[in-house]
């Protein structure tokens, strides 16, 4: 197939450059008049569409139990392995799942934030949230462990954490002690 | 020999074999619960129904036997039976029967140990429905324990009964039984009677769902994230032989591994959970008892020097005696063998004692040895100039003493005790402390049983292969490289291998019987010497 070349070939007028100019500065003068695309962050927060990939929460039951059963489908379907589950029998016997994860870690480093986890899930107990904003100046910050995903749950179940932040809540994402 | 017709594949079989049998045989898969080789057949599952051309109904393969026909009643003129395995007939019958058994079924398998292994999950993917139209409640039940291994989750029981046929049959023990009548129906165990036989484990292995659970390994790893290693079983003369199934270097349960040579189909619970004895506390380097009772660490090269001054000071070389182990494979004690002949003309080596028990016999045919050596026929075999006991070693003054403890398992009394008390310096090769460890000057560390490579021979004379599930420690060596190190250091002669291989391929060409014996026909199922097979 031809691939068609376009050159560009000034005309008498254009090697003045005033016209460009012209129309460059009448752009400016519409966009001044119109809603602003940009946010001053971190004073006001960019809250992500429905259905963004963020951070991971491990999700509670009505009784505030962790619903996560240790059956390691997440970290089977995880392309970039990074969750490590060891299961154990779960300490409670009133009814709830007799398995939980002992220890549940993900390394948000080798996180691709495909979501497969949550794709995976037979229990709805891993999820991804909105929260973006959990930069760590140490990489063991960032492995994420069955309590700092708990507490993310805490923090989100209430409702986009941005939103809240914007209307002034203060919740604070504190990445060390995740 | 009736002849047959199975999806239009022809087979001569014998007459009376089972049609499952020989389906499966011809790599036919019919799915089947309730038939198991080594147990009876009841046809209770109602799965394995196949059609038989002649006949109006569907039939079960595994109650079906097959036979002769009279001439005139053959069919095609040739045919003694014709069968069909996927007819939409059978098709829509194994559909029927599998919504049946899932009725109850909780379908748990995120919390499900069997999940990965699990009939059926298998067979309902591959032959069931997507979904059921049972819209009633599903019954729930409280889940029990047998006995002290094994546990029951009675909601995903589907009553293929091979567990109490294998107490009836196998064991002969009866703990379990059948309780109540259709909707009730449980397998449970009389009042204080717990399933806690010697071979209680295997029901677990042969529960086709995730009913029969063993307490060991519940909720330990999903079975997809294991490494299944074929080996055998090295905690008694038995030899059977074993899967070892192992995640992150660490062994998390064995199960058995069918071997009509050895064990059949099943294993006991000594062998299945033996292997927690290894777990704690392993050598890690060569170890040099001080004054004061405390242990040094020492490199291996001064391990090997102290070893050489220290048979130079004892009456050199001549002064040497040495213990074989039964619990190790035939290639250390083969090298033991070789170089303590040629340090003295005298009888200079013998066998380690070690547990002897009386055989365990049970009903089903399953034998566990009394001997709990494991290898002692392999190192009586590859060791030709053996004293008739420890005793005999106490003739003549013990300079330094050699001892392949191996697994730890020699008992510290009578001769032994006067053996090492007698000797000016003991060496024990060994992976893990011991009564005997811990009375040695010297203590050179191989790796535990499953980091293990080399041939065991069992009581009957079938020579196994014992194939490494796990890594040894850094500066942990194999059991074979330690003692031709050693061989190395008191005969001054090099060692000339490089793997464990290399010494059973030189054990094969010098030791009687074993000269058949080849790496590749040893296979996964082992091969019988030739004194064995004659």
């Amino acid at each position: 197939m031809a691939t068609v070349v376009r050159t560009y070939e000034p005309g008498y007028w254009d090697k003045f450059y005033l016209p460009a100019i012209a129309r460059g500065l009448l752009l400016t003068l519409v966009r001044m008049f119109r809603r602003k695309d940009t946010i001053p962050y971190p004073d006001i927060k960019y809250v992500p569409a429905d259905g963004y990939r963020g951070l991971h929460r491990l999700n509670k039951d009505e009784d505030g139990r962790i619903k996560c059963v240790a059956c390691e489908m997440c970290q089977t379907a995880c392309p970039a392995h990074c969750i490590d589950i060891v299961p154990e029998p779960a300490p409670w016997d009133d009814g709830g799942e007799e398995r939980h994860p002992a220890k549940f870690e993900i390394d948000l480093l080798k996180c691709i934030f495909c979501g497969f986890c949550e794709l995976a899930c037979p229990k709805d107990a891993i999820e991804l949230t909105e929260i973006y904003d959990y930069a760590s100046f140490s990489r063991d910050d960032l492995i994420i462990d069955r309590e700092g995903l708990l507490k993310v749950y805490d923090i989100t179940s209430m409702g986009n954490i941005y939103e809240r932040q914007n209307r002034g809540e203060s919740i604070q994402i504190d990445t060390g002690n995740l | 020999m009736p002849l047959i017709k199975i999806d239009g594949q022809e087979l001569e079989v014998e007459a009376g074999s089972r049609l499952l049998d020989v389906a499966l045989e011809a790599g036919i898969e019919v799915p089947h619960y309730c038939y198991h080789p080594a147990l009876s057949v009841v046809g209770s599952c109602r799965l394995c129904m196949v059609e038989v051309e002649g006949m109006p109904k569907l039939q079960t393969a595994c109650s079906t036997p097959i036979g002769e026909a009279p001439p005139d009643r053959k069919v095609d003129g040739k045919y003694d039976m014709v069968v069909h395995t996927d007819t939409d007939k059978v098709v829509a019958g194994q559909k029927l029967v599998l919504e049946f058994l899932l009725l109850n079924h909780p379908l748990d398998c995120p919390v499900c140990d069997q999940a990965g292994e699990c009939g059926l999950q298998d067979y309902s993917f591959k032959f069931g429905n997507a979904h059921s139209r049972f819209d009633e409640d599903k019954r729930v039940r409280a889940a029990e324990e047998l006995g002290s291994g094994v546990a029951i989750n009675q909601n995903r029981c589907i009553m293929c009964t091979r567990c109490v046929r294998f107490t009836q049959e196998i064991t002969g023990t009866n703990e379990l039984y059948v309780h109540g009548r259709g909707y009730d129906t449980k397998i449970a165990i009389f009042d204080g009677l717990p399933l806690d036989n010697p071979l209680s484990g295997n029901v677990a292995d042969i529960c086709p769902v995730g009913a029969l659970l063993l307490k060991d390994y519940m909720h330990t790893t999903r079975v997809w994230h294991l490494s299944h290693t074929e080996s055998a079983c090295v905690e008694c003369s038995s030899g059977c032989s074993i899967t070892v199934d192992a995640t992150d270097n660490v062994v998390r349960r064995i199960v058995s591994r069918r071997n009509d040579q050895a064990n059949g189909h099943f294993i006991c619970d000594f062998g299945r959970y033996s292997f927690h004895k290894y777990e704690r506390s392993e050598f890690k380097e060569p170890m040099r008892k001080t004054p004061g009772s405390g242990w040094e660490m020492i490199p291996w090269r001064q391990a090997y020097q102290l070893i050489a001054d220290k048979v130079a000071a004892g009456g050199g070389p001549g002064a040497v005696k040495a213990l074989a182990s039964p619990t190790l494979p035939n290639e250390p004690n083969y090298i033991l063998g070789q170089f303590m002949g040629r340090l003295s003309d005298r009888k200079n080596i013998a066998l380690l004692p070690v547990t002897q028990l009386s055989d365990m016999e049970f009903p089903g045919g399953f034998r566990i040895s009394g001997d709990k050596g494991g290898n002692s026929r392999g190192a009586r075999d590859v060791i030709p100039a053996l004293a008739a006991s420890v005793k005999a070693l106490h003739k003549t003054d013990t300079g330094v003493i050699i001892i392949l403890d191996g697994d730890g398992r020699a008992e510290m009394k009578g001769d032994l005790t006067r053996l090492m008390a007698a000797a000016q310096f003991s060496v024990v090769v060994a992976c893990m402390p011991s009564e005997v460890t811990q009375n040695a000057d010297l203590v050179l560390p191989i790796a535990a049983p499953y980091a293990r490579e080399g041939t065991f021979t069992n009581d009957q004379g079938l020579v196994q292969w014992l194939q490494p599930a796990l890594h040894p420690p850094d500066d942990v060596r194999a059991d074979w490289q330690v003692v031709a190190e050693l061989g190395q250091q008191l005969t001054g002669e090099d060692h000339l291998y490089s793997y464990a291989g290399d010494v059973t391929w030189k054990i094969t060409q010098t030791t009687v019987g074993y000269g058949q014996i080849t790496r590749f026909r040893l296979g996964k199922l082992g091969q019988f010497t030739a004194s064995a097979a004659g």
